[in-house]
This record gives structure tokens, sequence and C-alpha cells, in this order.
């Protein structure tokens, strides 16, 4: 038995001894009492009124394409609470907007649609901060390509999207399902955009050429109010065993394949990795936060096994990023038992966005109560996607629920 | 909003008939998960120093 051990025994015993000696103290119970539901009733009220900071969400108007960098792909069967047979939607609508049905027919959609567009039009650029306001929500946490109409709106903070950098070359390869077939070319088309933020018509002539232009885009981001950068990762790669290339290995690869050609699977995953790595270390240069999805996810080809945030743990723990702050977007959802013990590093933060769409309020606070009882400074609420609801779906979603 | 308002109210009132944390503690609990765990990684002024 080590020391650390030995020492904890001599204290539980003592602490045992004083417990069960000592009338005035009281040992933690294993059941709940019979006062459970007043505390709940007492605590209720006054949690309504905390304003909120809302780690993770993606902000703007309906017909906004910038709100993601990939698209969310059809799921055969959706959870069931995201559904429209979820009584909850019509008081989310009611309190968002006056909805005065008491069902979500199509034609009565409509009708939320039209009101949007009309509160819209009213609000003008205040919309979305007056939709914060009914929330209940301080600041939001905007992870979206390009800040657009929200840049200098002090209730937002710009995270940006940097997986399209690992992905600069022939990507047909990696479009090894319909969903991926959709993800790719918003992927591409993302890269271009952040190439001409940075000047460059083209992928620069060396790997040299390329970091810089990483490094200029995040400057530029950050300058816009960016806080953070957001991998989405799992989506477009597994995030299982990422490597630690030498910078001399991703050159080869990127001269070889700049101009054109496809790399083989090992020599791409080759060069993703050492992308990864070198956006993580460039956000700590620049003393912003990683974001990284790590949880489950949409469509109907997401592999959640290759999403799961344990698999970070090599990076987590690579004392080289030791100063570098991590979010695990979702939680490590449903693998949050096991990710709430990566908060036990000072740097790696849980954030719960989408536990509200994706499970009942009971089930929720089982999560959250596993999270509050270990480590409470390290979880944050968040609301996940915009306010509005989505159109042509027949799947709305609110931050309301 | 509404969802994680009532998990958090329930998860801390069981912590709280448990005998885990008392109230005003709980209430703290409440307090950063809403906002001042976030806050303070962005600079934002905390309830907490509000207070």
């Amino acid at each position: 038995m080590n020391m650390y051990l030995r020492g904890a025994s001599a204290v539980t015993c003592l602490l045992g001894t004083l417990v069960f000696s000592s009338p005035g103290w009281c040992q933690a119970r294993a059941l709940p009492g019979k006062d459970v539901a007043a505390i709940y009733d007492r605590l209720l009220p006054q949690i309504e009124k905390i304003p909120i900071v809302d780690m993770h969400a993606h902000p703007g108007y309906w017909d906004d394409t910038d709100v993601d960098a990939m698209a969310v792909t059809t799921t055969s069967l959706d959870p069931a609470r995201t559904r429209t047979t979820n009584p909850e939607w019509r008081a989310a609508f009611k309190a968002l907007y006056g909805y005065p049905y008491s069902d979500v027919s199509p034609e009565h959609l409509r009708w939320l649609d039209e009101k949007d567009d009309e509160l819209r039009k009213q609000w003008g650029n205040e919309y979305l901060s007056k939709m914060l306001d009914k929330a209940g929500i301080q600041v939001s946490v905007a992870n979206r390509v390009a800040m657009d109409y929200l840049e200098n709106n002090p209730r937002f903070r710009f995270v940006f999207f940097v997986d399209p950098f690992m992905f600069p070359f022939d990507n047909k390869d990696l479009t090894i399902n319909p969903d991926r077939a959709v993800f790719f070319p918003i992927q591409e088309n993302a890269l271009h955009r952040y190439l001409a933020q940075a000047g460059l018509q083209g992928l620069p002539s060396d790997l040299a050429g390329y970091e810089a232009a990483i490094r200029k885009v995040l400057e530029l981001d950050k300058q816009q109010n960016g806080v953070a950068i957001k991998f989405e990762a799992p989506y477009f790669r597994s995030l299982v065993k990422i490597t630690d290339p030498p910078r001399e290995q991703a050159e080869a690869i990127y001269n070889k394949y700049r101009a054109g050609g496809t790399p083989s699977a090992d020599e791409y995953v080759v060069f993703q990795d050492y992308a990864f790595r070198y956006l993580i270390a460039q956000a700590g240069v620049l003393h912003l936060q990683v974001h990284i999805h790590s949880a489950v996810g949409s469509g109907n080809y997401y592999h959640l096994s290759e999403g799961n945030a344990m698999d970070l743990e090599n990076i987590l723990r690579d004392p080289r990023y030791k100063e570098i702050t991590f979010i695990m977007i979702h939680g490590g959802y449903p693998y949050d038992q096991q990710a709430i013990w990566l908060a036990a590093l000072p740097n790696v933060y849980l954030d719960s966005s989408e536990f509200s769409l994706l499970v009942s309020p009971q089930e929720y606070s089982h999560i959250l109560q596993r999270w509050l009882e270990i480590f409470p400074e390290k979880t944050s609420s968040a609301l996940m996607r915009s306010l509005i609801p989505e159109r042509s779906t027949s799947r709305p979603r609110t931050g309301w629920l | 909003m509404k969802t994680a308002q009532t998990a958090v109210a329930a998860a801390l009132a069981e912590m709280v008939s448990t005998g885990q944390v008392t109230e005003p503690r709980a209430l703290e609990i409440a307090r950063g998960y809403f906002h001042d765990n976030t806050a303070r990684l962005f600079g934002i002024e905390l309830l907490s120093q509000k207070q």
C-alpha cells in the first residue's frame, strides 16, 4: 500500500469514527428523504432566475447555412423527444412565439414559420438578442463558419470550425457513405473560404505556407470575438488512436498531393493527425479554447464508437497541451459516466448540450447528479442549436426545451 | 433550458436530501453550472462576484 492510500485509510477510519460517534454530524445517505420534493420546489424558482451563459449553440436565421460547417443529414429514427409528437414543443412555441394551437399540424407549423418571419422583420438586428432574452440567456457561444451579422454583438462569442484544414486534398475516397458525400463538399467549400480569408486563391506551394494560412485564419477569427476552435471530427473520421506524426512526414504528403492525386487512406490519416495537433498547438499559442464534438452524432452513418471522448485521452493528457482548455461538447454522451473523469484534468470541461433533446428531464438529472457529485465546477449548460425552428422538416428544434 | 432547469433542480434536491450538500451550496453549484463555470472561461463577470 502506498503512502497516499495509507493516509487515506487512516483519515477514513477517523472520519467514520467521528461520524458515528458524534450526534451533531451526519453521514450522507444513499436514499433521499421525504423532503426531496419540498427541496426541489424551493430550488427550482431560484434556479429559473439564474442568467445562462450558453456554452454551445448554433445561433442564426433559419436559412443561414453558416450555422454549421456540415449539414444535419437524415436520420431514419430520431430520438422520441425531438419528434413533433413530443407535447413539450407546443409549450416552447407558445413561450417563444405565442403559438395559439394545441397541435403541430403542418398547417399550424406554417403559422409558426410566418410568425418567425414577421418577428425577424419587426426586430431586425435585435432579433437574435431578443430570442436570447426570452430564453434567459445572457451570453451565447456561437458555433459558426463566420459571424456575419452577429459580428460585434456583445451577446455572442465566436467558435469557429477548423476541421476543413484537415482535408485539403482530393476527398473522393473519404466519401464512403451518403452522409460523408454531403459533408465533404461543405468542408471543401469552407476550406476555400478560409484560404480566401488568408488572401490565397488555392493551396500554398508548401506546408510552411499552409501552416501560415492556418495561423492567419485563427488570428483573424480571434479578432472577431473568437474564443475557441471547434472540431466536429468524428463526423468525418475516427477519433481512435490519433497519432503524433513528425512534421517531415506530413510535409512529404502535402508536397505529394497538394496539386492533385488521391492520398492513400494511411497517408491521409497521417496528414489529418498532424493537422489536428497543429491546430490544437496554434490554438494554445493564441489562447483559444479547443471544443471537440465527442459524443453521439446525427445521421445514419455516424460511428458512435469512433466519436467517444475517451479516445481523446492521449490528446487531453499530452503534457504539451496542459495549458490549453478543452471542452468536450455533448459531454461524451452516452459515455458520460466515463467522460466525467476526464474533467479531473484542470484544463478539461464537459458541456451538456443536446441532453435536453436526447433524454428525459429525469435521465438528464441522473447524468448531472453523477457529474455534480464529482466535479461540479467542471460542467456547463448549453442549449445547442438555435432558438429558431428548423423549416422544411418535421423536426423543430429550440433551445427552450 | 426548461429541461435543464428541472433536471438540475432534481439532481440538487436529491443531493441536499441525502445530506451531500446544503441548500446554499446547491444553489452555488447551480449558479456555476448555468453561469459561472462558463463565464469564468470567457472572462464574463461571475454571479458570485456580483453578490
